[in-house]
This record gives structure tokens, C-alpha cells and sequence, in this order.
């Protein structure tokens, strides 16, 4: 279409001119056609005009051509010196750069043909302009990852081939994590700014709502973490986030020292519990001489030992307290047997399970017998008399 | 927020917080080969080797040689107890 249009603007300037267009090797660009004298060119049908020349144009020496002369294909060669070798070129070459009918053009037109030869050699410039991108939003090769700081031009790149509906599939993942990394810092100003609203007590309802989804999200973070640190699965960040909220439990509990948190050894897990079935008649002897020995405890090593936060009331340690399972023999059959034993933080050791299961010191002993627990004298009436209790 | 649970967190967490030993015992072994109607051989994971009364199980358990287990028994269910093999 360029090059009708460019024909057309040719003639309609040549014709105005009145430029004396030679012809060459017996032909004429466009739509002329050689004169009677075959010569010069005149306008007529654009039959031979658009017949592409001969590759063998470009050997014909210049000054020839204002006087051309037939010529036989055999007898090229040999007319051709040396110095046309430079003006050989291949075919690409050959639709940009003009061709011998062209640079005869312009010298016979002089000034007025040459915007008319110009236009091939601007259309490189325009065509590279075109692919220039193109070749940019090619994705890198694997091996060549994009540096940090091409970063933000990859994830232009990706956009921009995303928006025109010719990205690749690295394009497209580059892409997303770039909307979704541009999502969570917008996110995060937004909670950020919702929370400093809160704060001034000027938050809308959205911003409410948004601080309140934020909470909760960390609420089951937390939950989430503590759940893994006692399963003995978590992450070092799990690790960290519950480590973060026994401390600060600790610091709302009292002025206590930051609880650590420990993974509890990986224990298998239990095929059936059960619990042994209770009733009145074992409550006296469960408070009664214990059998065990409490020099012969051990820790269970198989067994979770952890620290739990309490409302003691009674020490310093009030907020804290050792639980784990011990070993011990027992006193009539010197069989062993596993506890659970539960003291002071500071006895949580590993050489402290004996220290651990002598220590009754947090929340008092256990009561002998039902006759020193305390309770009013009307309650333990009404415990060991119930029937007297309901006539009075 | 945050405070609630750490609240409902502590209020959680100090059931177990009664210091002292507990006068269950943990019992994890699997069942032996003889099978009374009263008592059940069992091995438990320290290898001892005695007779466990069935009703320190739970109403729905099978009584199958092999089946592992794992229940807390107050210790006045051991006060006769005859360890036959350690």
C-alpha cells in the first residue's frame, strides 16, 4: 500500500516538475513507461513499473545508466568492475537501500526525489522502533535471571505483554506475584492507616472492620502457632510467634521473667485413652498416703514437659509451672509406673524430677482426708448428711 | 482482642496448673495373651508384665491380644498389683 501510495506521490511530483526520468535497462519505475525514443519516461500503464529490477541492476556501473545500452545476460559480468562488488547486496539490504533505479532517480530529480528516495531508508528506523519492544518484553532465559535492580523494567515488561495478550507463561506468574506483592503492600498501608484511625477514634466502619479482620487473622495465626509449638511441627516462625505471645501473656500475667517456649519431644500417638472410672468411695483414698517413691522418679522422657502459664498466687513463680510426666517405683510392689507431675518453673529441669515431685509448694498440699479440706461446717454437713440437711 | 485470648488462653491453660503428682497412672502397653473375664495380661511399654482389671477400660474396648492401649488407672487399682515379669 506504501509503496502505491509512494508511486502515486512520485508521479503526481515528477509530473509537476516535469523531471526527466531515463530509462534504465529498457525500463521505467511506476506507472511510465519508456517514450518512443526509449529514452525518457512517460506516464502509461504500470505494468513494468512494478516488476521488481534484476538483481544484475545493481552491477551496472553508475555512470552507465544515463546512457543506457542493451545489453545480453552473458555480457554482465564482464562489464562490471571491481568497484560494483560494494554496491552487491543481499536481498534485505536491497528493500532498504535504493536500488540503481533510485539513485538514478535522485541524481536526474535532484532535490525534489529526495524525500521520495528517503522513505525507504526511514523505514528501517520505524521497523526497528516496532521490534524494539517486542525484543524487550522477551522473557530472559532461565539461566540469565534478571537482576534485583531490572526487577520493577522484568515486571513492566510482563505487564505490559499481559495487557497486549502475548505473554508468556513466565510472563503471566511474573506478572501475578508482581500484582500480588503491589496487593499486600496496599494491604498493609491499609491496615496501617486503619489502625492509625482506630487509634485517633476517627475509623470509619470499613477500617473497623478491616483492624478486626486483622486481629482475628492474627488471633488464628497465634492459635495456629501455639497448636504446632505443643505438636512439636513448628516452624522457627511459629516458634517465634508463640515465644512472642507467652511473653507478652507474661508481662499482662505479672512481673515474672518471659515464659520460654519449648517443643516438646515428638511423641507417638496414643492409639486409645481412657480414664478409669470414678466414684465416691475413691475420693478418701485418693487423698490418702500416696504410694510411690518419690526419690525413685525420673522424668518420662517419651512424654511432653512443658511450662504453663497458672493464677497461682503464693510465690514469685506464681505464673508459671512445671508439667511433665515422671516415672516412679512403687512402694508395695516396686513396679514403675508413669505420673504426671506438675511444680515450680524452676524445677523443670532435666535432674529435677525428684526435686519436682516433692514439690508441693504451688497451690498448697493435697488434703489428707475429706475432714481438712476447707469448706464451712454447714457445707460438710450438708456433704455427709444430705438427707438431714433437706428436712432442715 | 488480643487480650480476650490471652484471657480465655490462661484461663485454658490453668486446669493444669494444680502442682503435685497426680494419683493416676499412665498405663501404655498392649494386651497380653490371657484374657479373664474379670482381668486382662498385659505388657506395658516399660516391659513389666502384670494383670489389669477390665474395668480400668473403657465399656467399648476389645479385648484383643496385641491391641495397644493407653489408660490412666488410679493407683488404688495397682494397691495389690503382682508384677509377673520386668
Amino acid at each position: 500500500m506504501k509503496f502505491f501510495i509512494l508511486m502515486f506521490a512520485f508521479q503526481t511530483v515528477a509530473a509537476f516538475a516535469e523531471i526527466e526520468i531515463t530509462v534504465v535497462d529498457g525500463r521505467c519505475p511506476g506507472n511510465l513507461v519508456p517514450d518512443s525514443s526509449a529514452e525518457f519516461c512517460i506516464p502509461g500503464p504500470p505494468a513494468q513499473a512494478i516488476v521488481p529490477p534484476p538483481a544484475t541492476t545493481a552491477r551496472r556501473p553508475l555512470g552507465s545508466m544515463a546512457t543506457p545500452a542493451p545489453r545480453s545476460p552473458a555480457s554482465a559480468p564482464e562489464q562490471a568492475p571491481p568497484i560494483d562488488q560494494s554496491l552487491e547486496v543481499g536481498e534485505a539490504e536491497r528493500a532498504e537501500r535504493p536500488t540503481g533505479e533510485q539513485v538514478e532517480l535522485i541524481r536526474n530529480s535532484r532535490n525534489t526525489a529526495a524525500p521520495v528516495s528517503i522513505v525507504p531508508a526511514q523505514a528501517a528506523p520505524v521497523a526497528a522502533a516496532v521490534v524494539a519492544p517486542v525484543a524487550a518484553v522477551e522473557p530472559a532465559s532461565p539461566q540469565e535471571a534478571p537482576p534485583a535492580i531490572d526487577q520493577e523494567l522484568t515486571n513492566g515488561n510482563a505487564q505490559r505483554a499481559v495487557e497486549q495478550g502475548n505473554a508468556s507463561a513466565e510472563e503471566i506468574a511474573t506478572a501475578a506475584a508482581d500484582n500480588a506483592n503491589r496487593a499486600a503492600a496496599l494491604a498493609e498501608s491499609n491496615l496501617q492507616a486503619a489502625q492509625s484511625a482506630v487509634t485517633a477514634g476517627n475509623a470509619t466502619e470499613a477500617q473497623l472492620a478491616l483492624v478486626a479482620a486483622d486481629s482475628i487473622r492474627q488471633i488464628e495465626l497465634n492459635n495456629a502457632a501455639i497448636a504446632a509449638v505443643e505438636a512439636g511441627t513448628a516452624t522457627p516462625d511459629q516458634i517465634a510467634r508463640a515465644n512472642a505471645v507467652a511473653a507478652e501473656a507474661s508481662d499482662e500475667g505479672g512481673p515474672d521473667e518471659g515464659a520460654v517456649v519449648e517443643p516438646p519431644a515428638q511423641t507417638p500417638p496414643l492409639p486409645e485413652r481412657a480414664v478409669a472410672a470414678d466414684n465416691s468411695t475413691e475420693q478418701t483414698e485418693r487423698t490418702g498416703v500416696r504410694d510411690y517413691k518419690p526419690e525413685s522418679c525420673v522424668w518420662a522422657e517419651d512424654m511432653p514437659r512443658r511450662l504453663v502459664h497458672s493464677p497461682g498466687c503464693s510465690r514469685s513463680s506464681r505464673s508459671q509451672s512445671c508439667v511433665g510426666y515422671v516415672i516412679c517405683e512403687q512402694k508395695s510392689s516396686s513396679a514403675k509406673f508413669i505420673r504426671m507431675s506438675s511444680c515450680r518453673a524452676d524445677l523443670c529441669g532435666e535432674g529435677d524430677a525428684v526435686d519436682c515431685t516433692k514439690d508441693q509448694s504451688t497451690f498448697s498440699t493435697q488434703p489428707q482426708d475429706e475432714t481438712k479440706q476447707f469448706m464451712s461446717k454447714r457445707v460438710r454437713d450438708l456433704i455427709q448428711t444430705p438427707s438431714q440437711a433437706t428436712e432442715q | 482482642m488480643r487480650k480476650i485470648l490471652f484471657v480465655i488462653t490462661l484461663s485454658l491453660l490453668s486446669q493444669f496448673s494444680i502442682a503435685g503428682i497426680d494419683p493416676l497412672v499412665l498405663i501404655k502397653g498392649k494386651i497380653g495373651n490371657e484374657i479373664g473375664d474379670k482381668d486382662v495380661k498385659i505388657k506395658d511399654s516399660m516391659g513389666q508384665t502384670y494383670r489389669l482389671k477390665k474395668t480400668a477400660f473403657p465399656k467399648n474396648f476389645k479385648f484383643q491380644e496385641g491391641q495397644p492401649f493407653t489408660v490412666e488407672v488410679h493407683e488404688k487399682e495397682l494397691k495389690n498389683l503382682k508384677v509377673l515379669k520386668k
